[in-house]
């Protein structure tokens, strides 16, 4: 581990960085919330204007276009605009979708196995930390 | 006194550069004019032979020492700076799978004391986690969180930045300034340097300095005057899709900073669980 750091230069290295933070279509919290962080892009930076039930309802609509929902129930998302939904809508989604945020209530957190995850409304995320920031991946405890 | 030599050199470059602007218009009005360039101007005669051709000027060396100069000596600063803090203001941009740019910003506090105690509290958009380094773990955790994440540390802050940097991915655009001689590592795979002109930030009379290397070119703008403080530094990664930049502009200097003690060892809050910091092997 030392020789290769040795070797590249700090140009290198922090364009590493950057590509890594470089959202793809891979990394599906890209898709599914935009780019602040799964669901903080997709409506509730503030100033905004709806109510609690429509932040999360929003917030988890976000949070799930990544993870292939097609349903006509489920509430569309096209990024970057802010959708904003008149009720929520909870649904589940895919296990392994990475998000940066989590909705903005109705989370609790629990330790299962030694392990941390974070419960809201039923979806279990587990806390990890990448490229220096913190992200949730989705995960069945 | 090194000042005083750049000075000099600054001004002997300044009035070479003039001469050859004032021979090159005096030159060029002559064409224009359908005259004969030799009898162009008095200027312009008395700074060439009248007989002599317009000579072109020579290339500029690809490392100009006035530039590398100017980086050594805000090298030589920290490196003689035993303890340190600073305000770093960070503008990222990264390219968005839509297509367009976007700029992702985030402030840091700085700490540094040398040789193994790190600590940067950053806010920000997207990269708002805070580093602690005491010589023997290194601790991320984001404030809006319960979670941490830490792992055993070497015993510099040097291979511990480049750690970070290399196995976390952690983008630290002002890392350079970090580390223990940053000249030494800032200048490897540097083609060209040169030196862009006065500068003025945030009130502060600068340098501008302009570096490129295969990947990426970078600009640095040092303080003018006693203490050669790196002011910003711009980067632009050439070979990643849309040429992004990353600007950091550097503030709040503090050479000899009271910090308290503990200051670089992270205590964990009550409630905070430690999880998974993915490193790019996994």
């Amino acid at each position: 581990m030392e020789k290769p750091m040795k070797t590249r230069t700090l140009s290198n290295l922090l364009a590493a960085a950057l590509l890594a933070a470089i959202p793809t279509p891979a990394r599906a919290w890209v898709a599914a919330g935009g780019y602040h962080g799964g669901v903080v892009a997709v409506g509730y930076r503030p100033p905004c204007c709806y109510s609690g039930a429509a932040v999360a309802g929003a917030a988890i609509g976000g949070a799930m276009v990544g993870a292939a929902v097609a349903s006509a129930a489920q509430p569309a998302y096209v990024a970057p605009a802010p959708v904003y939904y008149s009720a929520p809508v909870a649904y589940a989604p895919a296990v392994g979708t990475v998000v940066s945020a989590l909705p903005p209530t109705g989370c609790s957190s629990l330790s299962i196995n030694g392990i941390s995850y974070m419960n809201c409304a039923g979806v279990f995320y587990m806390p990890f930390y990448s490229g220096g920031a913190l992200m949730y991946q989705v995960a069945q405890p | 006194m090194k000042l005083s030599r750049w000075q000099h050199k600054e001004t002997a470059m300044r009035t070479r550069a003039r001469n050859r602007f004032v021979a090159a218009w005096g030159a060029l009005g002559a064409l224009l004019l359908g005259l004969d360039p030799s009898a162009a101007s008095t200027e312009a005669a008395a700074l060439k032979p009248a007989t002599a051709p317009v000579a072109t000027p020579a290339p500029p060396p690809p490392l100009e020492p006035e530039a590398l100069a100017q980086l050594k000596a805000m090298s030589d600063l920290l490196k003689d700076t035993a303890r340190f803090t600073f305000k770093a203001t960070a503008d990222r941009e990264q390219p968005s799978v839509n297509g367009p740019m976007l700029d992702f910003f985030s402030v840091s506090q700085v700490a540094v004391s040398r040789p193994n105690q790190l600590r940067v509290e950053t806010k920000g958009d997207l990269h708002a986690a805070s580093l602690w380094y005491d010589g023997k773990m290194v601790t991320i955790y984001s404030l809006k969180s319960s979670f941490y994440g830490q792992t055993a540390a070497p015993a510099t802050i040097d291979e511990t930045v480049l750690m970070l940097m290399d196995r976390f991915q952690m983008p630290l655009p002002a890392a350079g300034f970090l580390l223990k001689d940053p000249y030494s590592k800032m200048m490897e795979g540097v083609k060209t340097a040169f030196d862009a002109g006065d500068a003025e930030i945030d009130g502060v009379a600068c340098r501008h300095l302009a570096f490129s290397e295969e990947d990426a070119d970078w600009q640095v703008w040092v303080e003018k005057g006693a203490k050669p403080l790196p002011r910003r530094i711009a980067v632009t990664y050439k070979k990643i899709q849309g040429a992004p930049r990353v600007v950091s502009t550097l503030s709040d200097w503090n050479l000899s900073p009271k910090i308290a003690a503990g200051e670089f060892t992270f205590s964990p809050p009550a409630g905070a669980k430690k999880v998974d910091w993915k490193t790019s092997e996994k």
